[in-house]
């Protein structure tokens, strides 16, 4: 393959690439970001011109473009004159396709059908007749353009205008599970090949005033978001259940879920810094916006069997959520060997958005519910307001010692816990032992308690006041969910450095963080997180670069529930019940780079008439989770399967200079993956008796990439 | 190196010889003399030629007409041609290096960069801990390599090795491919919000990229509406879909109502033994699909 294209201007400089590929297998997850998936060859361009790489004119333009001729690709241009104005354009094509050997019954479109000859007997999956001969392979896929006009203008010495617009999209398909069935004993779900059509509209717009010392500034963000469907409807694939409204199966069920609804948010911001006094600078953050969504709803359901005898209480939701925030830093260095900080910031989601009683029909599946029987939405709102302060004290040229404290207060509303408070204590060391050794120490203890935990709140207040009794509750009420739970947090972060010669350096860092869970009977105990991390660099010889790293990490967490049923009242206290879940999550990976250049020399290759430079890059990297289960006498209880991905990837490049303006190169690139996920391998679509899966297995392959490129510069 | 550039520097050597007899003493003149007074000596950093910092069009930079070039930066420097008596060179007016003040070092990046790095600096997370522009930043390059898309993975990775082992794990943003960058979502020289991330909250940045996900819905998830991070970890995780801990186990740290969401989830649920709607597929989300919130009439348990 050979390619050349060039245009000798004068002050033009760039560059050509042309790039053969060939990929040996089909592999969507090795090609999930990169649109190189299926096996055969590939060509992808890159292309780079500058109309002023020698920095001599004031105005330039540059246009920039990698891969194309690939499904992932980047194209950029930008112009301006230097120290007034820029503007850039980009564009971004992202794809993602790591789904392999999905099949399904549903045929795209919205609604989704079923074949003409499905048929069915009975309310599962084994009674889907035509199952085996219905299913068709489903490529899902998703892509993401990214259009963005970046543009900056500084108007005089002072003031200076930032303008970015965006616009996003991002269409294919993606799995959403759709249920029929009101209740968990009859509920009946499938998981579908759902569309996705979205569109985002995004405006930063910014002006700056920048004076001697201190600025301040105002800027307006704005996002537009736009989804091309509104609900995804689909048949019930079932037969009819004998606990559901008659119309309700197959063939004549039919069921809607909403898609994300459009929405918009404004923000408004204004910023400013100054030095308050001669050692000390003040940082002020403003902001006000507002997220509002008003589409119209979609029925109470799809199905014209159902009775619905009472209408929306609304249209559409008219919700309107206001954000206010407010920074506030004071920087101070009073001395040279202090530093001081302290920080206010304040967070306000006030949800303003109407509430009202909705008289469901749960899951396309039952008559309406009477009024008594409706849920009402709960509009949450979070105020935060938190303060921080820390010091650092440089002791000596070699030490130096930090301390702080932050306090967080949290209000919530709709919430078990409405009031949260937060304070912590973080001390520091840091010390260059010598001239070829430093270690850093930094100790954290975090202390968060609850006002008291109202188990029973938020579910009395999604029911019609006065239909929920004094002693019913949904969650188990020893229950405590770990993001309101009182918890104490420890960390510890130590880091080891040492560069014993000019050419060679290593470093060791380790971090421990503990969450322990406080009067915690159900729920979240307590996790625990280990991480080792070392990495070093060689400088072999002058062009010889060794560098590596290793890192393990280890997560251990304890959980407790009870199983209880509703029918059986002694079950919510009997302790035979009980299960304990201790999951162990283990992540390690290494890496090793070497970049050799200019090899020839050193290996007196003479018949090379230019440069050489090679490298080669390896990574392996390993999960494994252990979920141990444990349980009380009266459950049922098997062990669970191991999960476990392993990833071997090395790349060996080399670059050869033909000329000084052609050079080649040659890249090949190996990469295996391996993974098993109980919830997925050997699981056939109607492998569970009330969930119709896709039947793809966990993601594995095998696959090299080579890649021979043909580089032009002028 | 060009034929042309090393008969220049050559050049420079031999004209900068003639001047090198200048004072000795710590002086705080500039040398007057352009970059050639430097390079001569400091080939090493020629390419700050081709450099944005060496562009001579730009009237802010510091090799514009009227500026001191290398000593724009590294001060007044004239005496640093000398020797003292132990035979070492003077220092250049602004020293840099680990062993030198590191506010005077950055104070001189920002006097020309306020606008673009330093309306968070002070104070930011970077600052407090003492990391110099130099330490990330290669001026001397033609190209930087933090302020290209594909040089800057590296320069973050080195200090920030947690988040090299994240990117690494199964369920991942598109780091590892290079697609996205740090500064896709964080902002190194501070930001407005946590983590120094652009924009006032994590909810809000997350929003940029995944703003479907912002509603407000009918039917909130609660702690979706507060902080993305209670289920998703961003850099990187064990489990699908960046999440914290292995679904069904995470969401039942949260619900353990009657029958279902308390149930016992163990090897029971799987062939051979069953195929229990809870564990198989996307378990909860094979009915509970609309997680981050449902705008749907019927859709209080999020499964519309």
């Amino acid at each position: 393959m050979c390619f050349s294209a060039a245009t000798q201007a004068e002050g033009l400089s760039g560059g050509v690439s042309v790039n053969l590929g060939y990929l040996s297998d089909d592999a969507p997850r090795f090609g999930q970001y990169s649109g190189v998936q299926e096996q055969g060859g590939y060509l992808g361009v890159d292309l780079n011109l500058e109309s002023d790489a020698d920095y001599r004119q004031s105005r330039y333009w540059l246009l920039d473009a990698e891969r194309l001729g690939l499904d992932d690709y980047r194209v950029s241009a930008e112009a301006g004159e230097r120290g007034a104005y820029r503007v850039r354009v980009d564009y971004q094509a992202l794809v993602n396709n790591a789904i392999e050997g999905a099949q399904s019954p549903f045929r795209p479109g919205n609604p989704l059908t079923l074949p003409n000859d499905w048929q069915v007997e009975g309310n599962n999956t084994a009674g889907l007749l035509q199952l085996d001969e219905s299913l068709a392979p489903v490529d899902f896929w998703q892509e993401r353009g990214r259009l963005r006009l970046d543009y900056r203008h500084d108007l005089g010495e002072q003031w200076r205008l930032n303008a970015e617009l965006r616009r996003e999209t991002k269409t294919g398909n993606r799995i959403l599970g759709g249920v029929t069935g009101y209740s968990g004993g009859n509920n009946r779900a499938a998981l579908l090949p759902a569309p996705v059509d979205y569109e985002t509209h995004i405006a930063d717009l910014g002006l700056t005033y920048q004076g001697d010392g201190y600025h301040w500034g105002f800027a307006y963000h704005g996002s537009f978001y736009r989804s091309g469907d509104t609900g995804l409807a689909w048949p019930t694939p079932f037969g009819q259940n004998p606990q559901w409204a008659d119309g309700v199966g197959y063939p004549n069920g039919n069921n809607q879920l909403a898609l994300e609804p459009d929405n918009q948010y404004h923000q408004l911001r204004l910023f400013a810094g100054m030095p308050l006094f001669e050692t000390t600078r003040a940082q002020l953050d403003l902001a006000h916006g507002r997220m509002t969504q008003d589409q119209d709803y979609l029925p109470y359901t799809l199905n014209p069997a159902l009775t619905v005898n009472e209408a929306l209480p609304q249209t559409s939701l008219d919700g309107r959520v206001d954000t206010t925030h407010a920074n506030l830093r004071l920087t101070s260095r009073p001395a040279p060997q202090w530093h001081l900080s302290q920080r206010l910031r304040y967070r306000d989601r006030d949800n303003r958005t109407p509430q009202a009683v909705y008289q469901r029909v749960r899951g396309d599946a039952e008559n309406q519910q009477a009024f008594e029987s409706g849920r009402i939405n709960r509009p949450y709102s979070l105020t935060t307001t938190e303060f921080a302060s820390d010091a650092a004290y440089r002791l000596t040229r070699r030490v130096r010692l930090n301390a702080g404290y932050e306090y967080q207060h949290t209000e919530r509303d709709y919430s078990e816990v409405r009031r949260l408070e937060e304070h912590a204590l973080k001390l520091g060391a840091r010390r260059t032992a010598s001239a070829t050794t430093a270690v850093s120490a930094e100790l954290q203890h975090r202390q968060r308690r609850g006002s008291e935990y109202l188990d029973t709140l938020p579910y009395v207040q999604t029911h019609v006041p006065g239909t929920i009794g004094e002693d019913d509750f949904e969650n188990h009420p020893l229950l405590r969910k770990y993001y309101l739970a009182d918890r104490d947090r420890d960390q510890l972060r130590l880091r080891a450095d040492w560069f014993p010669t000019a050419e060679f350096s290593a470093g060791l860092n380790f971090i421990y963080n503990r969450d322990d869970y406080q009067d915690v009977v159900f729920g979240l105990d307590d996790s625990i997180m280990r991480s080792w991390m070392l990495d070093w660099s060689y400088a072999a010889a002058e062009g010889v670069q060794l560098s590596g790293f290793a890192s393990t990490d280890r997560y251990a967490s304890e959980q407790f529930g009870r199983s209880f049923r509703g029918n059986v009242p002694t079950d919510v206290d009997d302790p035979e019940r009980d299960w304990q879940v201790a999951a162990r999550d283990r992540f390690d990976t290494y890496g090793l780079t070497l970049a050799w250049d200019n090899v020839q020399d050193r290996l007196d290759w003479d018949w090379l008439s230019g440069p050489l430079n090679l490298s080669l890059e390896w990574v392996n990297s390993r999960s494994r989770g252990e979920m141990n289960t444990y349980a009380g006498p009266a459950l049922n209880h098997e062990p669970l399967p191991v999960l476990r991905t392993h990833l071997n990837h090395y790349r060996v490049n080399g670059d050869y200079q033909v000329t000084d303006q052609s050079a080649v190169r040659l890249s090949l690139e190996h990469e295996r993956y391996t993974s098993a996920d109980y919830a997925l391998d050997d699981i056939a679509p109607d492998t569970a008796a009330n969930v119709l899966t896709l039947g793809h297995r966990s993601p594995r392959y095998n696959v090299t990439w080579v890649v021979l490129g043909y580089r032009y510069q002028f | 190196m060009g034929k042309g550039l090393r008969v220049w520097l050559w050049i420079s050597i031999l004209v900068g010889g003639l001047f090198s007899a200048a004072p000795l003493v710590a002086g705080d003149d500039y040398l007057g003399r352009g970059a050639d007074g430097c390079l001569m000596c400091h080939q090493d950093y020629t390419a700050i030629l081709r450099s944005p910092h060496g562009d001579g069009a730009h009237p802010h930079s510091p090799f514009a007409e009227g500026q001191h070039s290398c000593e724009s930066c590294h001060g007044p420097s004239a005496s640093h041609l000398g020797r003292l008596d132990d035979g070492s060179r003077p220092l250049t007016g602004i020293p840099f290096g680990k062993d030198h003040p590191i506010e005077a070092q950055n104070a001189i990046c920002l006097t020309c960069h306020e606008q673009d790095a330093g309306h968070h600096w002070h104070g930011s997370l970077h600052n407090f801990a003492e990391v110099r522009c130099a330490d990330c930043h290669q001026v001397h390059k033609a190209q930087d390599p933090v302020m290209s898309r594909t040089g800057q993975m590296g320069v973050c990775l080195d200090c920030h090795q947690q988040q090299r082992s994240d990117m690494h794990r199964p369920s991942n943003h598109p780091m590892r491919s290079g697609q996205m960058v740090c500064t896709d979502c964080h902002t190194p020289h501070g930001g407005a919000g946590p983590a120094e991330l652009p924009r006032l909250s994590v909810n809000e940045s997350c929003y940029d990229c995944h703003a479907e996900k912002r509603g407000p819905f009918l039917w909130e998830h609660a702690p979706v509406a507060e902080d993305c991070t209670s289920c998703h970890r961003p850099h990187g995780s064990n489990h699908r879909d960046l999440l914290t801990a292995r679904t069904p186990q995470l969401c039942q740290q949260c619900h353990l109502a009657q029958f279902h969401p308390s149930s016992f989830e163990s090897g029971a649920g799987l062939p051979p033994h069953g195929g229990s709607s809870n564990m198989v597929g996307r378990d909860c989300m094979n009915c509970h699909t609309q997680v981050h919130g449902s705008n749907h009439p019927s859709g209080a348990g999020l499964t519309r």
